[in-house]
């Protein structure tokens, strides 16, 4: 029967049984004690005899019932330490009154679940206990896995008796470097116990179980009422459950994030020291003191910093670098380890020229007059940009991968060779600044050329007729918000707010577009429009004093935009701007698509995408795939879906020649860099296990049904209780001999 | 309060030295040099009472010879009983032999030193007094006498009495009971360790042949506290098998198995006159005298 018992069982720590052995102690020392014994001669010995007669079979029931409790006691102790579990390869009607039931795990997938104590991360400890879970389960029970991210991840969709696979599944999980959107998730387990409950009827009960940090990211959601209302649904059909795999208190580790890494200038070039702002972050609760930065190029350090931080303060730090090369470089900020390392490198994808070549394109000479000047004033020596004026009929043969911005001035038209090279030329990231004036308005077409630098079939931008409101009009950089004109906040002597203008071209405008400067009026003066990866800025109004207002008597200028001290700064910040399309094109954030543009000749099933940086360089090397999906219409493969954060190469093959297609960078949306926990008052009841009452379980409760470990110990307890008791009965006669003596 | 015994009434100053005779002496001439300070009267009971003539009185009962010293005329009165007879019966059996660790003389040699001293003042007071020894049966019988030469006899005797291998109180004295002729004393020494009924059978054949019976049970201080407190290997004596056994769990039944043992003999003998004086070996002689005598002298009175 004991046998059969034990047969039942499984061991935690099988090893721990050896202690069995020590169940014979008792009988050696029994056997010990009675090899050493006194010998005397006695007279008296039918008192003796006559006493062993008549206690003999107590004193024997006596002694072997010690010596059992003794040894049950040292054998119950050995299998307590054991870890002993209901086997899972018993038949199921010898294991619970219970029917099988329908167990959904989430795990929760958010990137903070990778913090690190003592060499474990939180989601190697919810792994550990998401196996528990299915090692202890009942026979019969079904399983289901889900990944709590954004979006979530249903990793085990067809719940599954078979533990062997759901384990794997576990072990092989790989979160995505994201964030958490509960509220799918909410419906997601439900959707899996409805399906439970549809093709498997003979389940019984539904448990879902969330196994997670309770980031305050994630979980502060809850009191969301849509939320509220989904988790009441779900608690309808299932009982959840909430157990935590965090390390204990989380927030007083502190954590260091790198929360954003831009470029000073978008125009990087080699003749030049390229600047890099990281800000730092401090999560903690603690002031940090010569906390380590470094920048990365391309992987390798070339420059360290030491920082102060206060908590919860922010920190920007500087790097200056100069690149020895063209072409695009992954610069990264990485701060020191802490216990997420996730968040300690920021990427930036940047392109680098040779030189800076803006090409100013004119109706005449003097339409491009000033422009030439602001973006080159003085020696020529120490000029940053390299300023080329061609004329229209010359687009299609510029070698357009040298340019990094075009600045076309009062063009009434463009050919149509002209217009198609500039229009692949911006698409492909390139930068265009359009100064409208009177020679546009003269040639009143409409649409004009400028319609066609954009491939959407609804443009974000159109030209409407100019006009000449009779009075000086005044830009409004309402509030400098902006990136064109944040420069220009609390610097009202460069004159950006006393530019009078007296005529413009009025735009219509949409989303994407947006306007970055405004005329008192109300319309927009400058507008920012992408067009494929590249950048169009439309200014309303003329760059040159050479467009005039010709309608009234007196000949005025459109603006006096270009005579004013403001105008350089201006033109240089849209060359910027502009030129940042290539480079805005390469950034992104988790979860946002891979896109890039294909080249002729190229052999699309050859593309391949791989992580060639990773925060925590556990994922460099990974291809994420090598079937993107391909726009005709736009001459654009595209992975749609991004789970890790890194810098990612795309290489594609042209005559079986390998190609470096584009490098692009995602870094991580920082909610869960936040590394408090959601106070668990703040949890509502129905999460609350009965049982404990005061805090989510933080392990596994198995509801009594595997686990003997309690129940070998009470075992334990109760006969060392017996033990003592036997032994006071039996010492009392030793007692009262001491009593006689 | 009761007065410390002298150290010659001490076992261990009695074991000390050497010879029966001389222990007996030395014990016995203790005991009568203390009378004067004692409240007992020595053998008051069987002294010889005289008393002076008065006419009618039997002339055969005249005491000539003290009427030859003092010139007066004395009447010995009842003169038959006041001429004691004494029977001293001695256990031999091997578990006489028992020496506790704590003691200085077995129960063997306490039952001979009591002996030799009765014997001593039994003929002190010119009565008679025999002895006899029994194991498993009446082995020695050394009949009664008066004479100078008796003491010696019986200490010759008691020096060379054999141990029996076995017990058998209850014939023994049942046998002796036949063979006493002549009724008196009997003082039995022994450990008792026997069937009580066959011993109280054997009481009740001497009370019944109307001889006084003082029955004097010896044990040593270990058997009565029994000091075992691990694993003893008992080897029995009188052919009882050894027994190996944990002294500390089986103290309590056999204390009781001999309580049970000596209510029974006390309830005995009790029932049937008999002076039962209880001995631990440990215990000095002029108490157990003391004891005897109190008995005795309560019983004349």
């Amino acid at each position: 029967m004991t046998l059969s018992l034990l047969a039942m069982l499984e061991f935690g720590n099988p090893a721990m049984l050896l202690f069995a052995l020590a169940g014979l102690a008792p009988i050696v020392l029994h056997w010990l004690s009675r090899r050493r014994h006194e010998e005397v001669a006695w007279a008296a010995m039918q008192f003796l005899l006559s006493a062993l007669h008549r206690s003999s079979r107590r004193i024997r029931l006596e002694q072997i019932l010690l010596m059992a409790t003794r040894i049950g006691l040292l054998l119950l102790l050995a299998l307590a330490v054991a870890d002993p579990r209901q086997s899972s390869d018993l038949p199921a009607s010898s294991v619970a009154k219970r029917g099988p039931r329908h167990l959904v795990i989430v795990l929760d997938g958010t990137y903070s679940m990778a913090t690190q104590h003592q060499g474990k991360t939180r989601l190697d400890r919810a792994r550990k206990i998401a196996a528990d879970l299915v090692r202890s389960s009942q026979v019969g029970d079904r399983f289901s896995l889900l990944l709590l991210a954004d979006p979530p991840q249903i990793v085990v969709g067809n719940p599954t008796a078979a533990h062997a696979p759901m384990l794997l599944e576990i072990d092989r999980l790989q979160p995505p470097h994201g964030g958490s959107d509960l509220s799918a998730t909410l419906d997601a387990a439900r959707h899996q116990i409805e399906l439970g409950s549809k093709n498997f009827p003979d389940l019984q009960e539904a448990h879902v179980f969330f196994i997670t940090d309770l980031g305050q990211s994630t979980w502060d959601s809850l009191a969301e009422g849509k939320i509220d209302k989904q988790l009441r649904r779900l608690t309808r059909i299932a009982e959840v459950r909430l157990l935590l795999a965090d390390d204990g208190d989380v927030a007083d580790r502190g954590n260091l994030a790198v929360t954003a890494l831009r470029a000073e200038s978008q125009l990087l070039s080699m003749q030049n020291d390229a600047t890099f702002i990281a800000t730092v972050h401090n999560f903690g609760i603690e002031k940090i003191e010569r906390g380590r930065a470094e920048l990365l190029v391309d992987g390798k350090p070339v420059e360290e910093q030491r920082f102060d931080i206060d908590a919860r303060g922010d920190r920007s730090i500087s790097f200056a670098h100069r690149f020895q090369q063209p072409g695009p470089h992954a610069v990264a900020c990485r701060l020191e380890d802490d216990p997420l390392l996730l968040d300690n490198s920021r990427y930036l994808v940047v392109d680098v020229h040779r030189v800076v070549r803006v090409v100013c394109v004119g109706g005449s000479p003097a339409d491009t007059f000033f422009i030439e000047r602001a973006l080159a004033p003085g020696d020529a020596s120490q000029q940053k940009i390299d300023v080329a004026t061609v004329a229209p009929y010359r687009l299609p043969d510029l070698a357009w991968d040298d340019v990094t911005c075009v600045v076309l001035s009062n063009m009434p038209s463009i050919a149509p060779e002209s217009a198609a090279a500039l229009r692949e030329y911006i698409e492909k990231g390139g930068g265009m600044i359009a100064f409208l004036g009177d020679r546009l308005e003269q040639a009143n077409a409409n649409p004009s050329w400028l319609d066609e630098m954009w491939s959407h079939d609804s443009n974000p931008l159109t030209l409407l007729e100019s006009i000449s409101p009779g009075h000086p009009l005044r830009f409004d950089p309402r509030d400098y918000q902006h990136r064109l004109v944040q420069s220009f906040r609390g610097n009202e002597q460069a004159g950006l707010l006393s530019v009078p203008t007296w005529k413009y071209h009025r735009m219509e405008w949409s989303e994407p577009s947006q306007v970055a400067l405004w005329f008192n009026s109300g319309d927009p003066a400058i507008v920012e429009s992408p067009s494929g990866d590249g950048i169009i800025l439309v200014v309303a109004t003329a760059a040159s004093d050479a467009s005039v207002d010709q309608s009234d008597d007196e000949t005025i200028p459109w603006t006096m935009l270009p005579l004013s001290p403001c105008f350089p700064p201006l033109v240089q910040k849209m060359v910027e701007q502009a030129a940042g399309g290539r480079s805005n094109a390469r950034q992104g954030l988790v979860g946002d698509p891979l896109s890039g543009r294909l080249k002729k000749g190229l052999n699309e099933s050859a593309i391949a995408v791989t992580l060639i940086r990773s925060p925590d360089e556990s994922l460099v090397g990974v291809e994420q795939t090598i079937h993107p999906e391909w726009e005709e219409s736009t001459q654009r493969w595209s992975l749609p879906a991004t789970t890790f954060a890194g810098v990612y190469s795309a290489r594609g093959e042209i005559n079986q020649e390998g190609l470096q297609l584009d490098a692009i960078n995602l870094n991580l949306a920082l909610g869960e860099s936040e590394s408090t926990r959601l106070q668990i008052a703040n949890l509502p009841e129905s999460l609350w296990p009965t049982e404990t009452g005061t805090r989510p379980s933080a392990s596994p409760d198995l509801s009594g049904q595997h686990k003997y470990f309690i129940h070998f110990l009470i075992g334990v307890v109760m006969l060392i209780v017996v033990e003592s008791l036997l032994t006071w009965s039996m010492g009392r006669q030793s007692a009262e001999m001491s009593d006689g003596v | 309060m009761a007065e410390a015994s002298p150290t010659y009434f001490d076992p261990r100053k009695v074991a000390s030295l050497k010879g029966l005779h001389l222990r007996a002496r030395h014990i016995a001439e203790g005991y009568v040099a203390g009378l004067h300070r004692s409240p007992y009267r020595g053998f008051s009971i069987e002294f010889a009472e005289h008393r002076e003539y008065v006419p009618g009185d039997d002339l055969r009962h005249l005491d000539w010879k003290v009427y030859g010293r003092t010139d007066k005329y004395y009447l010995k009165q009842y003169a038959d009983e006041t001429n004691l007879v004494c029977y001293l019966v001695l256990d031999t059996s091997e578990s006489m032999d028992y020496c506790g660790p704590s003691t200085p003389l077995s129960k063997g040699d306490y039952s001979r030193c009591l002996a030799g001293s009765l014997a001593w003042l039994v003929l002190n007071q010119q009565d008679s007094v025999g002895l006899a020894t029994y194991g498993e049966s009446i082995e020695t019988m050394l009949r009664p006498s008066n004479s100078a030469a008796q003491l010696d006899n019986i200490m010759q005797r008691l020096d060379d009495t054999d141990r029996s291998a076995g017990t058998a109180t209850g014939r023994a004295l049942n046998e002796l009971a036949h063979r006493l002729s002549k009724r008196g004393v009997v003082i039995i020494i022994s450990d008792l360790l026997d069937d009580p009924t066959e011993i109280l059978t054997g009481l009740k054949h001497l009370r019944h042949r109307r001889h006084d019976v003082i029955l004097f049970h010896l044990m040593d201080p270990a058997e009565r506290t029994f000091p075992f407190r691990r694993p003893t290997l008992f080897r029995g004596m009188e052919k009882m098998p050894p027994l190996l056994l944990d002294g500390k769990i089986l103290r309590t039944g056999y204390l009781k198995q001999l309580r049970l043992h000596e209510e029974a003999l006390q309830d005995g003998c009790r029932t049937m006159e008999v002076d039962y004086i209880s001995v631990d070996t440990a215990r000095p002689f002029d108490i157990v005298l003391n004891q005897y005598l109190s008995s005795r002298m309560a019983r004349v009175r």
